[in-house]
């Protein structure tokens, strides 16, 4: 992994936009930024922990006595929370921006990482009030927020920043917890950095399979319980299946054969057509006989029942005239005997007037005037009528009671109407039946002399088998379809047996070889962590004894670093014994070792970064610090020192062919020659603390903190 | 310089009579995956299972 550019934007000292190349065609490794205190090197060292991790820490500082915990800075807030904005930018600038940009290159390929601020407001208060936002662009793809911070992990794991981002404040820290009992934070990093929680979370992943696993095989366990009496099940259904197949081949076999002896006889019946047709006619004309003999049994017996009423119509031809005549008379004939009980009537009361007639009035009692008048009148009266008598007698042939009692007679003989059309109807019809049975008669004794008796009986007989045929054959076809039904119903419950019986068995299997993997791959992770601890451990302590030995400025005196099972250090010297009391600068050339060999037993493939190195080492151990890791190593070593630290001058002197690049990080002020043009005529105005270069005229602000980077020929 | 945390594994593993592959397999997939926190590992489960049962169904 190499860092190949830096981009900052108003970040700490860093007003505006700043670039930082490290790109070179030179093989050496080393890098280095000068600066006295206040320009940045710090700074820079944090502005790419923020830009990988989006947080950066303060220091540990001693305050009275007591260490202080260290704290997230803020990227805005007060001066006393040591925001990591640029103060101009904040309070001056229209909008507020800041933003780091990273550039690396590895074996699997290029990384841009873009960690940028913006505020929705102008002077914003905290951290709340802005949009903080993480791109990475790896190949051809592009992440932001959580997958952004997932793919830095797999260049730059954040959990062992401390083994590539190494300040001299961390440093002492490690000592202490090399030197001391407290080995928890120690213990914890050593294996991050020698990959273990890899193994333990793989181990956690397996648990959890195997969790799953014996699930799916309790599930199993008891799927094949039931597939045990799913197959019991199945096999009872093949054989209904099988039985049911049997039957329906059977009842279709029965089908074939019968169709095929309906088309022998269909086919035999065929080839006396010609005769079947005479047969059918019979039949047809024997039918319509049959029919026609019943339809004149019908018209005879109506024809009886009117031939029964006949003779009124014969007879009444010659007693229709005597009804007329009697019915004409018996009007004359009533009035006749009414005028003849009349004049009786009259001769009666005339005749006993007369007997009774004394002269006297029978109401008065006085002597009637005129009587002799009045008899005369009363026996001429008499003798009229008895005259008027006679002539009616002589007038009357029957008298009226006769001629009713004679028509009487008459009228029980006379036809009703329409009689005779009913009765000719009914002759008709007789008629008619007659002649059609006479008929039929004729033509079926004529069509039953070209039909032979034996061939009628034999396409009888044909006849017959067809008929019986065709209802066998549907009988046969309705059997066959409920044998097919039953058949389905069996083959489906076998398909649903055998499927459950099936399936339950399949999946144990797997899972039992599944599981067993999983057993032994969790057995090889608690082996191999066991194994791994003691052999990383002597390989360390290998390699930290290497770096010691080369760092170290008595290597005649030691024999290297020893390492006990909790990482807990000591150096041994060449008589076996441990030093008791080393000093500073051997402890942290201790650490640095011991920091170094474990990065390099790890693989951990990162450019280091040391921030302040040479904090606790004296001149010899600052000389053989850079002396050995600014060798090729294959790995970048960027060290951000102090000017007191490390001298510029000196260093690029005795370093120069191992240093690809320097800068030097300044405030405008520090510079007494032209920033520009590097001139030494400079003017300087103290009181408008402005410089002026005489030879280019560039004029820049001494007052300004805002850090210039130069870089530094080599 | 060698990777003594995979020839520990890999000899491990053989022990266990496990396949030599199918233990190159898992340990490079481990590693490659080892920054991802627990809670967030679902996916990572179902591929290691994936994994193993492919490694079964080769042999």
């Amino acid at each position: 992994m190499k860092l190949e550019y830096l981009f900052l934007r108003n970040i700490g000292p860093f007003y505006g936009d700043h670039t930082i190349d490290l790109v070179s065609e030179k093989k050496s490794n080393g890098f280095a930024f000068f600066a006295d205190n206040g320009r940045g090197k710090t700074t820079l060292y944090n502005a790419m922990k923020w830009c990988l991790f989006g947080t950066v820490k303060t220091r540990v500082r001693a305050v009275s006595g007591i260490k202080t915990t260290p704290r997230i800075r803020p990227i805005v807030g007060v001066e006393s929370d040591e925001p990591l904005i640029n103060n101009t930018a904040y309070y001056g600038d229209e909008a507020t921006e800041m933003s780091v940009v990273l550039i690396a290159s590895s074996e699997k390929g290029r990384i841009q990482v873009t960690r940028e601020v913006s505020s929705r407001s102008k002077l914003p208060r905290n951290d709340d009030e802005l949009d903080i936002n993480t791109t990475v662009v790896f190949g051809d793809k592009s992440s932001t927020g959580e997958k952004a911070q997932e793919l830095i992990e797999t260049f730059f794991p954040n959990t062992l920043q401390q083994f590539f981002f190494i300040d001299g404040e961390a440093l002492e820290e490690y000592t202490d917890m090399l030197e001391n009992d407290n080995l928890e934070g120690l213990k914890e990093d050593v294996e991050s950095v020698l990959r273990l929680p890899a193994l333990f979370r793989g181990k956690s992943d397996l648990e959890l399979i195997r969790m799953s696993t014996k699930a799916k095989l309790k599930t199993a366990k008891k799927g094949e319980k039931n597939a045990s009496a799913a197959q019991s099940e199945a096999a009872k259904y093949q054989r209904k299946m099988n039985d049911a197949r049997k039957k329906v081949i059977k009842i279709q076999n029965r089908i074939t054969t019968t169709e095929n002896s309906l088309k022998d006889v269909t086919n035999k019946m065929n080839q006396h057509s010609e005769i079947a047709a005479h047969v059918e006619k019979v039949k047809e004309v024997k039918l319509k006989l049959e029919a026609a003999k019943k339809s004149l049994i019908r018209s005879a017996g109506s024809r009886k029942m009117y031939s029964e009423e006949a003779w009124k119509i014969l007879i009444w031809k010659r007693a229709e005239a005597k009804y007329k005549e009697y019915n004409g008379q018996i009007g004359a004939s009533q009035n006749l005997d009414f005028e003849i009980k009349t004049c009786k009537i009259n001769i009666k009361n005339y005749t006993s007037d007369l007997k009774r007639l004394d002269g006297i009035c029978s109401k008065c009692g006085q002597t009637l005037p005129d009587i002799d008048a009045y008899i005369a009148e009363l026996k001429n009266k008499v003798v009229d009528e008895k005259k008027k008598l006679t002539e009616l007698n002589s007038g009357v042939q029957f008298d009226s009671d006769e001629l009713t009692t004679r028509l009487g007679r008459l009228t029980s003989i006379k036809p009703q109407r329409g009689d005779i059309d009913r009765i000719k109807n009914a002759n008709n019809f007789w008629s008619d039946d007659r002649s059609l049975v006479k008929n039929l008669e004729e033509k079926y004794d004529s069509l039953n002399a070209k039909v032979t008796k034996e061939a009628t009986s034999k396409l009888g007989d044909l006849g017959v088998r067809k008929g019986n045929f065709d209802q066998t054959i549907r009988r046969l076809k309705i059997e066959c379809k409920a044998a097919e039904e039953e058949l389905s119903i069996n083959e489906n419950k076998f398909n649903d047996w055998e499927r459950k019986a099936g399936y339950s068995s399949g999946i144990s299997d797997e899972e039992w070889k599944l599981e067993s993997i999983v057993n032994k791959l969790i057995s090889t992770i608690d082996d191999t962590v066991i194994s791994y601890r003691q052999d990383a451990r002597e390989k360390v302590e290998e390699e930290a004894s290497k770096v010691f030995m080369e760092v170290t400025n008595a290597p005649q005196a030691y024999d290297g670093i020893s390492l006990d099972n909790n990482f807990r250090a000591r150096i041994k010297l060449k008589s076996g014994k441990f030093v008791t009391a080393p000093s500073s600068g051997m402890k942290s050339m201790m650490t640095i070792s011991i920091i170094d060999g474990l990065r390099r037993v790890s693989g951990l493939d990162a450019p280091i970064f040391f921030d302040t190195p040479g904090r606790s080492l004296d001149e010899d151990h600052k000389r053989a610090m850079l002396d050995y890791f600014w060798r090729e190593h294959n790995q970048q070593f960027l060290i951000f020192a102090h000017s007191g630290e490390y001298k510029i001058d000196a260093t690029l002197r005795d370093f120069g062919s191992r240093i690809v690049k320097a800068w030097e990080l300044t405030w405008p002020g520090d510079h007494h020659n032209c920033i520009e043009c590097k001139s030494e005529e400079v003017m300087h105005s103290k009181s408008e603390q402005i410089a002026t270069c005489m030879s280019c005229n560039h004029k820049w602000d001494t007052s300004s903190a805002h850090t210039i980077i130069t870089e530094l020929e080599i | 310089m060698k990777d003594i945390l995979k020839d520990n594994f890999v000899k491990a593993g053989k022990k266990n009579k496990l396949d030599e592959s199918l233990l190159i397999e898992v340990y490079d997939y481990l590693i490659r995956t080892q920054y991802v926190l627990p809670g967030e590992r679902e996916a990572i489960q179902g591929q290691l299972e994936r994994l193993i049962k492919k490694h079964m169904v080769k042999k």
